[in-house]
């Protein structure tokens, strides 16, 4: 109803504040307005949701994003945004969002227990927390803490430095650390900008990029192809990629690496690879010998029966790839990176490279040209950290090269809380993991729950919440300042402001604060800049953008939006494995010197299908939603509310399940069940689940207990295991088990 | 003011209770009697039990059980939606704003303090009905829910008494 003048004059003239309300209560809860209409307004931010971070226009009224595009013009994403960039304010106006600091007030912890939390205030958290950790330092030693965490933002890096903390463990076991460790020692580090638009020819592994709504990445394979460039996809199930590309074929899962290997078999019996690049940038004629014995076994013949793909397919593809000089990119969370051989393809697909002359070349992989963007211990020097002492819980001291890369591991961590240590942990930081992310996550529930005192920092109220003492709101991408660096697609400097659209919300705060108001209590002479005052997070932004050259201060850096330093993209000549005199390193003697394998060999996945569990497992994660995270946003949700398990409709018949029909999937460590989905997309011996569903939290009121978890179908691992299967690269092998189905 | 319109005293411990979950802190008028203000009298002489059923009904992290602000009673939930934006304009015609800027507009607390203050001041009631009917019917949900889930008398006391006000506020309404 339109109001008017003669409502407002009858309202008091002055408005409601003219007389004392009766009660005042009134005045108490609502103050004089300080503007009459609507303030709107288009701010420009990227997107939080993968590493690409698309460009996003944001209309912002009154403090609140009413609508998110993408930005026109930015070279990413081009001026669109995938289905989850898109629903971005749906996902940050979360009803169920965590709004307050709570504590625990019922010892029992279980997923199924209330923990009868009552809301405290920031500071009584704060110092709760700081009394405890504290505590257990003095106590215990600072091996008794675990932070699961990454290893970002680089204060949070600090406060786990200055602590002494042994325990930083992260996820990237089931994304990437694999394919870091040997980039590491061939290539001298990630080379993950792929350029597509400019390749010869395309060999993609697994990695189902289009579906995974990276759009640089699909913009490139895009124009690839109307270039006419061969794009080849192996896969054991048919994907958006498949049907992008010009010959999808279908793979037996976990075999990946025997496809490389005779690639690379072909490409050098027939000396079909770049002779220029091979002689003047890597190892190889001082290693020839070797490396031409190695491979000469892996012959396309030898390869076939393993992968199920034709000799002479292979052994075309291998031409092919040589002759034309191609690319093959290896991606983080590509299916070849989780299996337990994963860091026998990780390096076969790195001497691909190689030999194809196309590390760090156009119409290759190359690395990320970005602004040097200077980290807190830069701005404000620190005091000496103190020596890292104490056992490493996820057993990641025993594997060398993960430890080089300082990753952490996920699927050994439970292990490590229940068998090797127990008891060991007595305080845990949790930032934003969900137990859902771990192979047998009950195992990991059954882990924490020896675990003294928790506390986790997230957004919305995972089943890992409720396992927590204290529980911390974090706040989103539309609440924070920060400067990107581009590292896909980033052949010049590309930087773009994430800016806070909106102010934080009931009371959730960033991590810089949380980390800063720890360290104040915990270790604050890390904490101080040089005159003695506390590091401010704004004055900390506003340095490193100066220095950066990205502005004078970062609201000048906010006004710009995104800062690109164009030049011509002049390939490297030097490169940086260590100790390879600035050589690429397709033979790694440092892989020899630690009793591992100085080239790719061929192993078989951990598990194979037997008469018990017949089907090999593939799990994903589908396009629409962000691993664990998104399934509660009510957009994505509607787009795929549940997970369903997919089956070759043979299989299917010989098991009497029709579509729809209720499915146990069972494992030697789990079974879940979930409604049957029929597609010749899948080979028949493959049972197909998307990752992310199956969510506990009661309190997520569209993702509660929709769907299933894929991790109880997972085996989780041991670090003698790893080493056992040459998994020195310390993959998750979250791909490995095998299955057995029947209706339920 | 109408005599159909819900009691201003209503109105505002109504308000009052939901955006508090102290009972300490919600004024009772002395001779304020009813319900309502007997169970927030009462409660706070042991005011701990109310802040953990507040806790537990309203801002669980292990599930809310009645959502107080308007936008996630719509059909597709959410914080900040269009009830948000709708009653920042209503506030703002009026020449008000909510204390806190961090915190949706919608709450059912502010909206019933903004709907007695407009009875108060002796708005018309065309103008009072069309909020009424903006901003308040809604809570009918939410009385319904409240009503079933509370388990201390206090905001079983408060259901009846938003049950009250719904039913005298529709007749103005109509």
């Amino acid at each position: 109803m339109a109001i008017t003048r003669r409502h407002l004059f009858q309202a008091g003239g002055a408005g409601l504040f003219a007389a004392p309300s009766a009660f005042g209560a009134f005045e108490q809860y609502l103050q004089p307005a300080s503007r009459s209409a609507a303030d709107v307004r288009k701010l420009v931010t990227c997107c939080g949701f993968c590493t690409p971070a698309c460009g996003m226009q944001v209309t912002v009224q009154d403090g609140v994003a009413t609508f998110v595009e993408g930005l026109p013009g930015d070279a990413h994403g081009a001026g669109h945004l995938c289905g989850k960039g898109t629903s971005s304010a749906n996902f940050f106006y979360d009803p169920d969002r965590l709004k307050y600091p709570m504590k625990r007030t019922n010892p029992r912890r279980g997923l199924d227990d209330d923990p009868g939390f009552v809301r405290i205030s920031w500071t009584e958290a704060l110092d709760t927390i700081a009394e405890k950790f504290g505590g257990y330092i003095k106590n215990h030693g600072a091996e008794s803490l675990l932070f699961l965490s990454r290893n970002s933002p680089d204060l949070l890096t600090r406060l786990i430095n200055a602590l002494g903390i042994v325990n930083r463990v992260d996820h990237n076991d089931i994304c990437f650390t694999a394919d870091q460790a040997v980039r590491k020692y061939t290539t001298g580090g990630k080379t993950w900008c792929e350029d597509f638009e400019n390749a010869r020819y395309i060999v993609l592994f697994g990695w189902d990029l289009v579906a995974k709504n990276k759009i640089p990445a699909v913009k490139g394979i895009l124009a690839a192809r109307q270039k006419g460039v061969k794009v080849i996809h192996f896969s054991t199930n048919q994907t958006a990629t498949s049907r992008m590309a010009s010959e999808y074929i279908p793979v037996r899962p976990g075999s990946d690496p025997a496809i490389a290997l005779a690639m690379i078999n072909v490409m050098l019996t027939e000396n079909l690879f770049d002779q220029d690049f091979v002689t003047k940038y890597t190892n190889f004629h001082q290693y020839e010998s070797e490396i031409r014995s190695h491979f000469a076994p892996y012959t396309p013949e030898w390869a076939s029966p393993l992968c199920d793909v034709p000799a002479d397919v292979i052994r075309r593809i291998g031409q092919e790839f040589g002759r034309a000089r191609g690319m093959a990119p290896a991606y983080k969370k590509t299916l070849t990176a989780n299996y337990t051989n994963a860091t026998q393809m990780s390096h076969a697909q790195v001497i691909l490279q190689i030999l194809g002359g196309t590390i760090d070349r156009e119409g290759g992989n190359y690395f990320a040209r970005t602004h040097s963007v200077p980290g807190v211990d830069t701005v404000y020097p620190r005091p000496a950290n103190p020596p890292k002492t104490g056992r490493r819980i996820d057993g990641r001291d025993k594997l060398f090269f993960v430890n080089d890369v300082d990753q952490g591991i996920f699927a050994t961590l439970a292990d490590g809380m229940l068998r090797r240590y127990p008891g060991m942990i007595k305080g845990a930081f949790i930032n934003a993991y969900d137990v859902k992310g771990f192979p047998q996550p009950l195992r990991m529930v059954e882990a924490l729950k020896t675990v003294e005192f928790i506390v986790t920092y997230d957004f919305l109220p995972s089943d890992t919440v409720m396992l927590s003492d204290i529980v911390l709101p974090s706040s989103h991408q539309f609440e924070s300042n920060d400067i990107i660096t581009r590292n896909f697609n980033a052949k010049y400097p590309q930087s773009v402001v994430r800016q806070a659209v909106a102010a934080p919300y009931f009371e959730a705060r960033g991590t810089g604060n949380l980390v800063i108001e720890l360290g104040k209590r915990l270790c604050p002479d890390y904490f101080k800049t040089p005159d003695g005052a506390w590091i401010s997070g704004s004055t900390l932004l506003n340095e490193k953008t100066k220095r950066a050259g990205l502005g004078e201060t970062f609201a000048e850096f906010r006004a710009k939006g995104i800062v690109e330093s164009p030049a011509p993209f002049v390939p490297r000549t030097n490169f940086t494995a260590p100790n390879a005199g600035g050589k690429c390193q397709i033979y790694v003697p440092q892989f020899k010197d630690k009793g591992f394998e100085p080239l790719p060999h061929w192993h078989l996945k951990r598990e194979q299908p037997s008469a018990a569990y017949p089907y090999y497992f593939v799990t994903y994660i589908p396009g629409t939603h962000r691993r664990n995270t998104t399934q509660n946003c009510s957009i994505l949700h509607e787009m795929m509310p549940t997970n369903q398990v997919t089956i070759h409709p043979a299989t299917a018949a010989r098991h009497g399940i029709r579509e729809g029909d209720p499915v146990r999937i069972s494992s030697r460590v789990g079974a879940i069940e979930l409604p049957a989905r029929l597609s010749r997309t899948v080979r028949e011996d493959v049972v197909l689940v998307p990752h992310g569903f199956g969510h506990r939290s009661r309190s997520l009121g569209n993702a509660a207990n929709k769907g299933a978890r894929d991790g109880d179908l997972i085996p989780d691992l041991t670090p003698e295991e790893m080493l056992a299967l040459m998994d020195f690269g310390g993959s998750g092998a979250i791909m490995d088990a095998v299955v057995n189905i029947g209706r339920a | 003011m109408p005599d159909s319109s819900p009691s201003l005293l209503a109105l505002t411990l109504a308000g009052q209770a939901l955006l508090q979950s102290d009972p300490n802190r919600i004024a009772v008028p002395s001779g304020a009697d009813g319900p309502l203000a007997g169970q927030i009298r009462l409660a706070q002489a042991a005011p701990d039990a109310v802040t953990q059923e507040y806790t537990r009904l309203f801002l669980n992290p292990a599930g809310v059980e009645c959502h107080l602000w308007q936008s996630v009673h719509a059909a597709e939930p959410r914080l900040f939606g269009p009830a948000h934006h709708s009653a920042l304009e209503w506030f703002r015609r009026f020449g008000a704003e909510p204390q806190q800027s961090n915190e949706p507009a919608d709450h059912l607390g502010l909206l019933l303090l903004f709907y007695a203050r407009l009875i108060e001041e002796g708005v018309p009631g065309d103008v009072t009905g069309a909020y009424f009917n903006d901003h308040i019917a809604w809570a009918a949900e939410f009385t319904s829910k409240l009503r079933q889930q509370a388990r201390h008398p206090l905001y079983l006391a408060l259901a009846r008494e938003i049950q009250s006000i719904l039913a005298s506020g529709g007749t103005q309404a109509m």
